[in-house]
């Protein structure tokens, strides 16, 4: 039994990024008919996948230190079928010259496939997160079709940069679950994190529900998802628009137990359900170009998903998860087959699919979600209601919001979602990021210019500089004066050596000269007198007289 | 047959390579080359031939006497985690010298240019195999000279005479402050010898032993270039010629990481090291959004990468700082994939410069159509520095990031540390964007990327490619050297 599932799972991974590679090399009439193919052959496999049950496959692979394993459960099968549905849809859109899938193109829908559905079925967090982190940068490419247009590559950056910036915030909570429960098995960590305390599972959640939001791209997130619309064709949209918030819808789906756990969470998620609810249908009262249409309706869907998510019936979570899919898909074709923007044809599938829940979960649900329910599908219809009679009334972007705010004779209503769209979604949001962008660049510059180069950079020269300087004026006070002084020292100590040696050495040297000189020459003179006389021999006689006494005295 | 004998020659062999190239006064470029390349070569395949003796004993030593008096031997000890910096730097190292074929460095005088770069590789290899503190001070110093050598003498500019000075000013400071711990090591217990000194350390009183970790660590950190002693690295990586500043940013900067494993982490207890785990945090955490701020504010292209060193180095030492399992094997794996991606950068920006001429970002554009094999290699470099699945720093990274949340020090610090690095795919981005989309500039640029850097190029980014979805052998290699280092950590 579960080899046949290996042997799907492997088709199923293997097949598309294959026939991707292959359909790199085809002609475009015959790349979408081979796409087609290759679609309904997994959404086949799918199926008999589905029949091997519930299945956990653990492979002899790992990851980091970890098993990778596969968990098949009908819940990931179906979102995952549902998904390649709306890709059979939007192959068979019919498209201009234009908008053909290029050979790279069909080779990133195919490994776009592959991951997404390894997201799907992994069992080990990690992996999950690197096909979700891959399925995301796939969505970023699929707008780069030219390498002339920088502008391109600002959608691409900015599409990249908030997908990762969610699959961080989904990082931040696996890491801190896995420190907590030692393992990245999704069932055991989802299973630990319900016991763990209340702030951790706060914080935890708050995390994964952050994922959620930008991958389903609600308001405020819904900005990327409009980037990669105008990038991308119908077939290369469904990345960014069914296969990334269906990876969402059932992330959410995987950490419900965390919502059921706490009453703090569940309060959270329904007051951001509720507000986005809020928001969306405001907005969608000004938005009516259909895309504009498709973003905001599958907000407000999504949020509705949030809320049932929190205090729904999780048995029904999943069919509610792929009807919303469905209803996501159905409103993206009638944008494309038709211009009239929202009706009844667009509101009533979610009206339907959302009552469809509420009574077949009737028996579980609170009274509050119930009522609250009732209280915003009338909004809805009141809403459509008065959207359709603005809309006899005139074109109210043709008329501007400045302008708009300024008529009187216009209703509070739409005056308050003037002011919305001008002062959230436009300048906080729209506008916001990009001044937001620029802030950041612009401190990032000062930073550059004050910190790291004035004082780091130049600040190193600048010292160098003063230290120079102090050198050069030690040199020249300090180092010069000392060797003034060492050098009067030296004079001084010089002069007094000389004045002693002249005083001790030379002249009693010369004096010594002079006096032995008197002395030589008064011997000359005084010999020259002695021997200038007669030698007289009678003095003789004056020692040998002395001796004679010397003689007589030793011996008398 | 056991090759433990070979092991000096890891060291000698580069030795015999200068003795051959200062001799050989009238060698060529290419001529100077090959014996460069044959040397790092040499000392490449030894290691290799070490591992399964390595396997068996998880450390070979070799040890001589040198001076017998002072208890200083030509001690040299090969583990796991040595090999893991020692392997890093020798290949960085044979890249560059390979890389350096296509470019116009070392056209004169192209002996002593190889020679210094054999030394420059010596002084790292030296540093990771040391097994003797006076030995690793010598090597470590090389290391410094060799490579002040190489800007002053290869650097561009006029400018590299004071860059080099600054370099030489600022990382000798770091180098003292490392100097000032070994003598207090060796005055106390009456050896050099680092075995000895792991096993005796801990004795130490407790004040000592945290003023000696301060310094070791505050020292190292220079090395590593940690904000704010992370300064002499935009100059010295900028004027450095392009091969010179692939050793400095992919290996030197290891050496850092190195010293900070191989000295305080290793010989002093864990409670020593835990006075300061909050505060490698912070430093990491800073480092990295500092530089990832410096990085997007910069227009020079090779100060781009320049600054994405000081933002990665960052990472490491938070990674270290977390004292965990995780973190610190998060941080020396980090170590290798950074310097496989920094090389790669690097050598993409230096085919950049050498078909633009240019280096400002905001002249240089739409490259990819004229160059796409460069504009795919940089586009992996790009994506594997934002920390890209299944690219290495993907794998590094989240480990880095665990060990933050398994530390338990602040759960905050390791959130912010975590979505801060979304400023990595920013600049990252930013830099790939703007050089390779738009409209071609400047006018008259080459026609076609140097062969002869361009390959090497290639290799590198298969090498990163292949690092990545293969991490097995370095996680065991990381795991087997950081368990022998903290045999009791958690």
């Amino acid at each position: 039994m579960v080899d046949g599932a290996v042997f799907f799972i492997a088709s199923i991974f293997s097949l598309p990024i294959l026939v991707g590679i292959g359909l790199s090399f085809v002609d475009a009439g015959m790349r979408k008919k081979l796409l087609l193919i290759l679609a309904v052959s997994l959404l086949f496999s799918v199926f008999w996948l589905y029949r091997f049950g519930e299945v956990e496959i653990i492979t002899p692979l790992s990851f980091m230190g970890e098993e990778i394993s596969f968990s098949i459960s009908n819940a990931s099968l179906l979102i995952f079928f549902v998904s390649l549905l709306s890709l059979i849809g939007m192959i068979l859109l019919p498209g201009d010259a234009k908008h053909q899938i290029s050979g790279i193109n069909a080779l990133l829908l195919g490994v776009s496939i592959s991951f997404g559905f390894i997201a799907f079925i992994s069992g080990q967090f990690m992996i999950r997160y690197i096909a979700l982190d891959i399925v995301g940068l796939i969505a970023a490419l699929m707008v780069l079709k030219s390498l002339k247009d920088q502008v391109i590559f600002r959608s691409f950056t900015l599409i990249f940069a908030i997908l990762r910036f969610g699959d961080l915030s989904l990082l931040a909570s696996i890491l801190l679950l896995q420190s907590h429960a030692g393992t990245l098995n999704i069932t055991d960590m989802i299973n630990i994190a319900i016991t763990l305390p209340q702030n951790v599972r706060l914080w935890m959640f708050a995390g994964f529900f952050l994922a959620v939001l930008v991958k389903t791209a609600v308001w405020p997130f819904i900005l990327w998802m409009r980037h990669a619309h105008k990038g991308s064709n119908d077939a290369t949209f469904w990345v960014s628009g069914m296969l990334m918030p269906s990876l969402g819808y059932y992330l959410l789906y995987r950490v419900q137990p965390l919502i059921d756990s706490s009453g703090q969470i569940k309060t959270l998620v329904g007051l951001i359900s509720g507000g986005l609810i809020l928001m969306t249908i405001l907005l969608d009262f000004l938005d009516h170009h259909s895309f504009d249409h498709f973003l905001l309706m599958s907000a407000f869907s999504s949020s509705f998903l949030f809320a049932a998510s929190a205090f729904g019936p999780k048995d029904h979570l999943k069919y509610l998860i792929a009807a919303l899919l469905l209803y996501r898909f159905i409103l993206y074709l009638h944008g494309k087959l038709s211009s009239s923007g929202m009706n009844k044809f667009t509101t009533l599938p979610l009206f339907i699919i959302n009552a469809a829940f509420v009574v077949v979960g009737s028996d579980q649900l609170p009274l509050a979600f119930i009522f609250g329910w009732a209280a915003f599908s009338l909004l809805v219809v009141v809403w459509g209601f008065l959207r359709d009679q603005r809309l006899r009334l005139g074109d109210v972007r043709a008329r501007g919001a400045m302008t708009y705010l300024e008529d009187k004779s216009l209703d509070w209503i739409e005056k308050g979602a003037v002011w919305i769209n001008k002062n959230l979604e436009i300048a906080i949001f729209t506008n916001g990021i990009y001044t937001l962008g620029q802030a950041f660049k612009d401190s990032a510059n000062w930073i550059n210019e004050k910190i790291e180069i004035g004082i780091f950079t130049n600040g190193f020269y600048r010292l160098s500089d003063v230290l120079e300087g102090s050198a050069g004026w030690l040199s020249d006070k300090v180092e010069q004066g000392m060797e003034r002084f060492w050098s009067w020292i030296g004079n001084t100590l010089m002069k007094i050596s000389e004045g002693t040696f002249v005083k001790f050495e030379v002249e009693p040297s010369q004096k010594s000269e002079v006096l032995l000189d008197n002395a030589l020459n008064s011997l000359d003179k005084y010999e020259q007198n002695v021997l200038r006389k007669n030698l007289r021999l009678d003095l003789v006689w004056i020692p040998l007289f002395l001796l004679i006494i010397f003689v007589l005295i030793l011996f008398v | 047959m056991s090759f433990d004998i070979l092991l000096p020659g890891i060291t000698l062999i580069p030795i015999l390579g200068v003795v051959i190239l200062l001799i050989w006064q009238r060698a060529t470029k290419n001529q100077a080359a090959v014996i460069g390349i044959l040397s790092e070569g040499f000392a490449l395949i030894i290691p290799i031939l070490l591992l399964p003796s390595l396997r068996n004993k998880g450390e070979i030593i070799f040890s001589l006497r040198w001076i017998p008096n002072m208890s200083i031997s030509f001690s040299l000890a090969l583990n796991w985690l040595s090999l893991v910096f020692l392997l890093t730097e020798v290949l960085v190292t044979l890249a560059a010298m390979i890389y350096s074929l296509g470019e116009d460095t070392g056209e004169k005088n192209s002996n002593y240019y190889y020679a210094l770069l054999l030394l420059f590789s010596l002084g790292m290899s030296g540093t990771t195999l040391a097994n003797d503190v006076f030995l690793f001070y010598v090597f470590w110093e090389l290391m410094l000279i060799a490579s002040v050598l190489l800007i002053l003498l290869w650097g561009h500019g006029e400018i590299r005479f004071k860059v080099a000075l600054k370099y030489f000013i600022i990382t000798h400071l770091g180098s003292l402050m490392v100097l000032v711990c070994l003598v207090t090591l060796y005055i106390n217990f009456g050896t050099a010898n680092l075995t000895e000194l792991t096993q005796q350390a801990s004795s130490l009183a407790q004040n000592v032993q945290v003023f000696l970790t301060l310094f070791f660590i505050i020292g190292f950190s220079v090395k590593m270039a940690i904000f704010p002693l992370h300064i002499w690295l935009p100059d010295a990586h900028t004027v450095a010629p392009m091969p010179v500043t692939i050793i400095l940013a992919a290996a030197m900067l290891s050496m850092g990481t190195y010293g900070i494993l191989r000295f305080p982490f290793t010989i002093f207890p864990m409670e020593t090291l835990q006075n300061f785990a909050v505060w490698m945090m912070i430093g990491g955490l800073i480092s990295e959004i500092y530089g990832a701020l410096m990085a997007l504010a910069e227009n020079d292209i090779k100060r781009i990468i320049a600054y994405s060193s000081v933002s990665q180095m960052g990472y490491i030492l938070f990674g270290l700082g977390t004292l965990t399992a995780s973190g610190m094997q998060g941080s020396v794996m980090h170590v290798v994939y950074h310097a496989i991606v920094k090389a790669l950068l690097f050598m993409v920006v230096g085919i950049i410069i050498s078909v633009a001429r240019e280096r400002d970002i905001q002249k240089i554009s739409g490259l990819g159509k004229k160059f796409p094999v460069l504009c795919v290699c940089a586009a992996i470099g790009v994506l594997g520095i934002s920390g890209m699945p299944p690219l290495g720093i993907f794998n590094s990274e989240w480990m880095i990031f665990a060990g933050g949340f398994e530390s338990n020090i602040s759960t905050a610090l390791s959130v912010i540390t975590l979505i801060g690095s979304i400023l990595t795919v920013v600049y990252a981005l930013r830099f790939f964007g703007g050089i390779f989309f738009g409209e071609t500039k400047p006018e008259g640029m080459a026609i076609k990327s140097p062969r002869a850097l361009i390959f090497p190029t290639i290799a590198v980014t298969a090498f990163l490619i292949i690092e990545g979805l293969m991490p097995g052998p370095l996680m065991a290699w990381t795991i087997k050297g950081l368990a022998g280092i903290f045999g009791g950590l958690n």
